[in-house]
């Protein structure tokens, strides 16, 4: 994969770095996620991907793998604090990659 | 004229803190002594300032306004960040800033043709310092602290060849326009090879990792640099091995000589090659 790819302009990267640096933000996610996603400029595209879970529509978008991984893990969380929690292992299956050792 | 008493590199990711049960006993006690013998050598050095260099992981500047440096000139910085704080499971840390020090860091290196961004708030720190403060035991430290976070995931990203040139720069910028006979330790954290959020986030690359400890434990600097391109780091691991830029503007700032590695350790379910590494500054430096 490239770090060419993402697009630094896609309304999603904002949404995860402001989601990542307010708490009070990631509260107001976590009551009402549409509430959320109404206060950023997404395209249908990217809000399908959002609503889907789908991290790999939203790579295709452009969004920074990074902030991808760390938006599975905000979604999902992580059970036990690893990152083989069920947020890498989505996040892998839909890469298409198989199972961690 | 101020110098550098100490210059050393170690990995961040965050299982070292977060998840070190997920690794074997052995791999962990080694990661853990080569960091705590990391954190005693910083420490005996007695330094009167410690420039930290890490990158930011897409956290305190947005994808479309991200500077290549950022230095920080407050008088206090603390962390991690709340939404990490459950993650690392570290206490809080806090150290104080060196604002005198960082602002003439910034203004010796802007003389030198090297722009950094300023940053007078707090940075927010997720692994990036917490996992290495705390593997070195020096978060209660109070040394006076400097942190300097770098750009390596949002092209275009420097060259290695920049960033070593970078670090002499600093190296000047210590000897000459620092408090006379101020102690300057050095440290770079990041890396060896990941690939944070890609299809590679349970890989790692240990042929490279290997490679590159041994490149830099032999060879002299401008074969390092030259062979040790951001290039092969991004094929090595995209996203993630790069921040072994910073450890090459640390080796920038110290003698031609080759670094000491303290421990490597590649736990597969830490999903990152983990590496401590040291540079001798003694006596007989040219810095």
């Amino acid at each position: 994969m490239s770090l060419e790819h993402f697009d630094a302009l896609l309304a999603t990267n904002q949404l995860i770095m402001d989601l990542k640096r307010s708490g009070e933000l990631r509260d107001a996610w976590t009551a009402d996620q549409e509430v959320v996603l109404s206060r950023y400029p997404l395209t249908g595209s990217e809000l399908a991907a959002i609503r889907a879970r789908n991290f790999k529509a939203l790579y295709d978008l452009g969004v920074h793998q990074f902030l991808l991984a760390q938006f599975a893990r905000l979604v999902y969380g992580t059970a036990d604090g690893s990152n083989s929690g069920r947020a890498v292992e989505i996040l892998m299956e839909q890469y298409g990659v198989g199972p961690s050792s | 004229m101020g110098r550098v008493v100490f210059a050393g590199a170690m990995s961040h990711a965050p299982a070292a803190t977060g998840w070190p049960e997920r690794a074997s006993e052995e791999e962990r006690s080694r990661f853990y002594t080569g960091a705590e013998a990391l954190g005693q050598e910083l420490l005996a050095a007695k330094p009167d300032v410690l420039l930290v260099f890490a990158n930011d992981h897409v956290l305190n500047y947005d994808l479309d306004n991200m500077p290549d440096l950022a230095i920080g000139i407050g008088d206090r910085h603390a962390g991690p960040g709340d939404w990490f704080q459950a993650w690392l499971k570290v206490p809080p840390w806090t150290l104080p800033g060196d604002p005198e020090t960082a602002r003439a860091v910034h203004r010796g290196l802007a003389r030198r043709g090297v722009r950094m961004a300023v940053q007078r708030d707090d940075f927010i720190y997720d692994e990036n310092l917490t996992v290495p403060f705390a593997l070195m035991h020096i978060a209660d430290s109070e040394i006076p602290t400097v942190p300097v976070l770098m750009n390596v995931s949002v092209p275009p990203v420097m060259s290695s060849e920049r960033v070593y040139d970078i670090g002499m720069k600093l190296r000047d910028t210590i000897a000459t326009e620092l408090h006379p006979d101020l102690r300057v330790a050095l440290l770079a954290t990041g890396g060896l090879s990941h690939e944070p959020g890609g299809p590679g986030y349970l890989t790692i690359n240990r042929e490279f990792d290997e490679w590159a400890l041994r490149l830099l434990s032999t060879a002299d600097h401008a074969t390092c640099v030259r062979e040790l391109t951001f290039e092969r780091m991004e094929a090595a691991g995209t996203g993630g091995t790069g921040e072994m830029l910073a450890w090459l503007l640390v080796m920038g700032a110290g003698p031609d000589r080759p670094c000491e590695v303290l421990a490597y350790e590649a736990p597969p379910a830490w999903r990152c090659g983990m590496g401590v590494v040291r540079w001798p500054v003694g006596a007989s430096s040219d810095a």
